[in-house]
């Protein structure tokens, strides 16, 4: 089995909204008109535009992942932008072999409804936190920090 | 290894975590000048045998805080809410 | 002992060599070393642990005590492995152990002679003189003269595969209960995992003949679990611990590899079915090679086509061993049996339809033979002879392997009618089934697993139990007895009935007690074949019943365990992940040594300052004072917090005020913890009303983000503000020295960096090449500085750049040079904020005067906290310039005795340029009120007495002239 690993890490520039408690109705609004997407409703959830790839990372908190508005801007007082156009790269994991890969060093069941195409596995590996994107059964991205991406590359 | 179920992320293993210690005891005030109070806070705590209110962090997951019931002789792990939701 | 010309199920179409002590044999595709040693007439395989008693083989499994040998590959040495669970394979090397010079000639067997004086606890009554320190001689060599095997030197193996894996049912074994269970849960479409310690599943089934019906029933069912796709069988695969949440680790033996993987199993419900492990009888003279457990002799026929002696004595108390008895006798053997018990009737006349003798009511008091057995005394009603044999079967009975049932406590319970016990009560996700439980037949096995299988949840139906035969399965409690010679109970550790008599004799009667001081149960078999033996000759001594005697509770692992295998792929380089700052690469390929700093590598000094770190840090000091340095800073923690409530937060967690820094301004801040104790300092800047740029320790980074999450989270849920890491998203640099600001300009010339327009703590938002920058007008070393932050992918350019503009001057340093030159200043950092300290201690009382709702306030004020007496900083100026001092070293003020805690600490330590002396900070007892006082610097473990002088901590430029440029 073999798998195709782009080693090499490529660049993810990241846009992070936060809202704030109590205005998640607000927020959500404001943030769906601005990055004009119906947002993923429950954590974990990615939904794929022709520009990113939009994640509800947590209760309040999502990533756009891609190249786009990079200048915060207002979401109506109910939450804020913040800008992570350097902090990651990202890997691409290819291949039958990439599933059995990653379950060397993330302890998450693959089978498991919460791990199937169109969800993220937020995890660790070897302690580093990453977010895997599961793009199809057998392909995944993995968003590293940048300051780990070595040691990732290494371990993989 | 407890196998914590996030509301987030699903059943994932505690080494993801961070703890966080007694969930029950709340905390006084930013103000509150009662060093009695404070004390309560930081350092008292009922250690119980059995059921056990208390804070994980997600720290590798979604990094949310959780208030995990665990049994402290049978490390079984009970019922898991976000802390946002959690009265002491 | 003979491979018999047909039988086992060995492929006899191939041969393969192998090496036994230097001796060149062969054997077959599907033996065990062990077997294939049997096969070729090889009986005496080690010798033991304490007296060096010839020992074989005693059984087929992981429970073996004796046939310990070691592997060797090359330089690779692998000692204890079982000769029982060894896969023969090609050119395999294999040496027995624990002898000197060879296995039949072992000089050291002149320790039986010493036995008298070599019995239990021996260490704390010989040996014991003349003086004191006599026993380190002669644990000298009584270490050489007892062990087992040599481990080897040599680095051995590459990273172990690890992997997780996840499961609705684990099974526990693959005999009738497993493979039953398996089946039930797979038919109803669970994902289960069966989990087979041997190279072939069957368990109990293996000893039956191909020919009859169990054999055919595991066939069938290994078939149809292969067609069920949500099932997998896993073999050579030992389920070494269950640990909390089902999670069970499994060590899958690769032997042409050697290490074995680890596999981190999630189950859902798991299923015990690790059947039982026959018992010896305890009689004098029950170690010599060839005597063996009954199941064993059979399983060495059946699997193997070895028929291991041929005048067979079969001594038990069951009725399983006659069944031993007459497969020998079908293979050719001539057997006689001695049964403990009256003449069982029905199956007295299968013997006697052989032609083999049966003495009843029998017991063994001695045998005969050095480096085999030749012969067994036999006392029975009818009377006492020697019956000659070379190979004994001996069976007292089962006792269940549920060492994994009580992992995680549950203790086992006693079955009265088994004689042995029992696992205790599971909890609901945890069932057992088969001969774990006591059930000793096939069928009883099947319809327990079934049974099992739907308690666990399960949707199964019963798998049709096959027509099976009847099988006998009386049996009774062991008589253990004496007489002249040795009765062993524990083969491995030579732990005899005597020494438990002499265990009760002075005291140590409890079982917890019994094993420590007699080590019965401590080697690598951890008593798998003696723990029952003898808990029963105490219980027996004591005139009480087993049951009461209780037993040890058993932990991990099930059997050993390579560390390579628990370590996995963290070794060396990958033991923990490396974090890289964007300039990584240019510190290696400039002279950088590098330095591990937490996560992080850093560079240490460069190599151009000087050849090692001493020279170095002190040329790079001087370059930052006298003309300018360049540091990669890029490793500190950075936050970032935005909302409209982030100076609330921020007035909160620091202990000094935050709520009205103006835009454009950086303070320094120290938090405190909630007792009142420093936990990190760092600098915070307001880049517009609502966002701000928190920088940390390196080392405190994690702790202070989860800190500021977990009051959001918890006590302050209203405020409406983020925190999120950036540490990753910038580069960061600091440039500091009197040409700094110089050469700053130079290098970013379409920027203002006038006084006005970047003032002391003031900070400064632009862009470089199209990069996001900040720059921070802080100074950490005391000259004029900023730290510069710019997007992580434009790091290494901005670096070049900086150090071409500003060559010739302008040279990096490293974390030795940066450490030196706050020192210099007084600046505290880790050694100083250890978790010890209040920010009086440290000098910063004044910061917090007219403060008090922040976060460790009110308790930073408690009595204890505010003791006048109290370490706090000082600076000490060392007195000897011969001498340096030393981090670490205790401070005695004038008049103390030289001795216990001293009246302070020794922190951090720089030698001076500037000052042409060795400098530090300290701690002392009463701060700066002992100024002037001349103090002694004990360093007791290295044995060095310098002497200092308390001073200001601030030794250079006090007022802070340097920085304003």
């Amino acid at each position: 089995m073999t798998m195709q690993t782009a080693l090499a890490p490529t660049d993810c520039p990241i846009l992070q909204a936060d809202g704030w408690p109590g205005c998640e109705a607000a927020f959500e609004t404001a943030l769906s008109r601005q990055w004009g997407v119906t947002l993923p409703a429950t954590v974990g959830d990615w939904i794929a535009t022709t520009e990113a790839r939009i994640l509800r990372l947590a209760p309040r908190r999502f990533w756009w992942i891609g190249d786009g508005p990079m200048t915060p801007a207002s979401l109506d007082g109910a939450g804020t932008l913040t800008p992570l156009a350097e902090g990651r790269v990202a890997f691409q994991l290819d291949g039958p072999a990439a599933r059995a890969r990653l379950s060397e060093f993330i302890a998450v069941d693959w089978d498991e409804i919460a791990c199937r195409p169109g969800r993220a596995v937020l995890a660790g590996i070897h302690r580093i936190p990453v977010c895997v994107l599961r793009l199809a059964p057998e392909r995944f991205q993995l968003i590293a920090p940048r300051t780990f991406a070595r040691s990732i590359a290494e371990l993989l | 290894m407890l196998r914590i179920p996030c509301p987030c992320c699903g059943p994932r293993d505690h080494d993801e975590f961070r703890y966080g210690g007694d969930a029950s005891v709340p905390r006084p005030a930013p103000d509150d000048p009662d060093p009695e109070a404070w004390h309560a806070y930081v350092y008292r705590r009922q250690n119980p045998k059995g059921a056990h209110r208390e804070y994980w962090q997600h720290v590798l997951g979604c990094r949310q805080w959780l208030v995990v019931e665990r049994d402290t002789v049978s490390h079984r792990i009970g019922s898991v809410v976000m802390a946002r939701e959690w009265q002491a | 002992m003979t491979r018999l010309s047909q039988g086992g199920r060995i492929d006899r179409s191939r041969m393969l060599r192998f090496t036994f002590d230097g001796r060149t044999l062969t054997g077959h595709p599907g033996d065990t070393v062990a077997s294939a040693l049997l096969a070729n007439g090889i009986r005496l395989v080690g010798r033991s642990f304490k007296y060096h008693r010839p020992r074989g083989i005693l059984s087929a499994g992981a429970e073996e005590p004796s046939a310990l040998v070691t592997r060797i590959t090359g330089d690779l040495r692998e000692p204890n492995l079982p000769a029982t669970m060894l896969d023969l394979a090609e050119g395999i090397v294999i040496e027995s152990q624990n002898r000197w010079p060879s296995l039949s000639f072992d000089l050291q067997a002149v320790n039986g002679l010493l036995a008298p004086f070599l019995g239990a606890g021996f260490y704390y009554k010989t040996f014991m003189g003349p003086t004191r320190g006599a026993w380190k001689v002669y644990e000298h060599f009584i270490r050489k003269a007892a062990g087992l095997g040599r481990a080897s030197e040599a680095a051995a193996w590459e990273a172990a595969p690890v992997r997780s894996d996840f499961a609705d049912l684990a099974v526990i074994g693959s005999g009738p209960a497993g493979l039953a269970a398996a089946l039930a849960a797979g038919a109803a479409g669970a994902r289960v995992m069966v989990i087979e310690q041997d190279a072939v599943p069957g368990g109990r089934l293996l000893d039956c003949p191909e020919a009859s019906v169990e054999a055919a029933w595991r066939r069938a069912a290994l078939d149809r679990l292969a067609g069920m796709p949500s099932v997998r069988v896993m073999t050579r695969t030992t389920a070494f611990g269950l640990y909390d949440g089902n999670f069970l680790g499994l060590a899958v033996r690769d032997d042409a590899s050697g290490i074995g993987a680890l596999v981190q199993l999630h189950a859902q419900r798991i299923l015990h079915a690790g059947g039982a492990l026959e018992q010896p009888l305890v009689f004098p003279g029950n170690d010599r090679p060839g005597v063996m457990l009954a199941g064993a002799a059979r399983r060495y026929l059946t699997q193997f086509g070895v028929l291991a002696g041929r005048r067979v004595l079969v001594h038990s108390c069951t009725d399983h061993a006659w069944q031993t008895a007459f497969d020998l006798a079908d293979a050719g053997a001539a057997v006689v049996i001695a049964d403990q018990r009256p003449m069982p009737a029905a199956l007295a006349i299968a013997a006697g339809s052989r032609g083999i003798r049966v003495i009843d009511q029998a017991r063994i008091t001695a045998t005969r033979g050095r480096s085999a057995i030749r012969a067994a005394r036999v006392e029975s009603p009818t009377g006492t002879e020697w019956i000659a044999c070379d190979l004994l079967c001996t069976s007292a009975g089962w006792s269940p392997a549920l060492h994994l049932t009580s992992h995680l406590g549950t203790r086992p319970i006693w079955l009265p009618e088994l004689n042995a016990f029992v696992p205790g009560p599971l909890p609901p996700d945890q069932a057992a089934a088969g001969a774990v439980t006591g059930a000793l037949t096939t069928g009883a096995a099947i319809a327990q697993a079934a049974e099992a299988v739907r308690a666990l949840g399960f949707a199964a139906e019963a798998p049709a139990l096959p027509d099976l035969p009847e099988e006998p399965h009386a049996l009774t409690a062991p008589v253990q007895t004496t007489g002249r010679g040795k009765a062993f109970v524990d083969l491995q550790m030579d732990v005899a009935l005597s020494d438990i008599a002499l265990a009760r004799r002075e005291g140590f009667e409890a079982v917890e007690l019994l094993k420590r001081y007699t080590t019965t149960g401590m080697g690598t078999d951890q008593g798998k074949t003696s723990n029952l033996a003898a808990l029963r000759a105490m219980a027996d001594r004591r005139g009480i019943a087993p049951a009461e005697a209780g037993t040890t509770v058993f932990r991990p692992p099930f059997t050993p365990v390579n560390i390579g295998t628990l370590a996995g792929r963290a070794l060396g380089q990958h033991y923990k992940p490396i974090r890289h700052s964007p300039m990584h690469d240019w510190h290696l390929a400039n002279g950088a040594e590098m330095i591990e700093v937490g996560l992080w590598i850093r560079p240490w000094f460069y190599r151009a300052a000087g050849p090692d770190a001493g020279a170095a840090y002190i040329a790079e000091m001087k370059t930052v004072r006298q003309a300018a340095g360049l540091m990669d800073i890029s490793t500190l923690g950075k936050i970032e917090i935005t909302g409209p409530d982030g100076a609330t937060l921020l007035d909160r967690v620091y202990a000094n005020g935050f709520a009205k820094l103006p835009v454009g301004r950086a303070r320094y801040g120290v938090m405190l913890r909630d007792d009142g104790i420093v936990m990190d300092d760092g600098t915070t800047s307001r880049l517009t009303d609502e966002r701000w740029f928190m920088t940390t320790s390196t080392a405190r980074a994690a702790e202070v983000l989860s800190r500021l999450e977990f009051l959001l989270d918890t006590a302050w849920r209203d405020l409406r503000v983020a925190v999120t890491s950036v540490t990753d998203e910038w580069a960061a640099m600091s440039i500091a020295g009197p040409q700094a600001q110089a050469i700053l300009t130079r290098a970013l010339p379409d920027l203002d960096l006038s006084e006005a327009a970047l003032p002391q703590m003031g900070v400064l938002q632009a862009t470089w090449r199209g990069s996001p920058l900040r720059i921070l007008r802080i100074s950490y070393s005391g000259e004029w500085a900023c730290e510069l932050h710019v997007g992580a992918r434009a790091g290494e350019a901005l670096w070049r750049h900086l150090l071409e503009t500003g060559a010739p001057l302008l040279r990096p340093y490293g974390v030795e040079a940066l450490g030196a030159l706050r020192v210099e200043k007084g600046h505290v950092a880790g050694p100083e904020i250890d978790g010890r300290t209040t920010l009086a201690d440290l000098g910063m009382g004044r910061m917090v005067a007219k403060r008090n709702a922040y976060a460790g306030h009110v308790l930073s004020r408690r009595p204890a906290l505010t003791a006048p007496d109290r370490l706090q900083l000082v600076g000490l100026d060392c007195l000897e310039p011969d001498k340096r001092l030393r981090g670490g070293a205790l401070i005695y003020g004038p008049g103390q005795p030289e001795s216990g805690h001293g009246q302070g600490r020794v922190t951090s330590v720089t030698f001076s340029p500037e000052l042409g002396r060795y400098i530090a900070l300290a701690l002392f007892a009463g701060g700066m009120a002992a100024e002037g006082q001349e103090v002694a610097t004990v360093h007791h473990i290295r044995g060095e007495r310098v002497r200092a002088r308390i001073v200001s901590p601030h030794f250079l430029d006090p007022e802070g002239e340097r920085m304003k440029g």
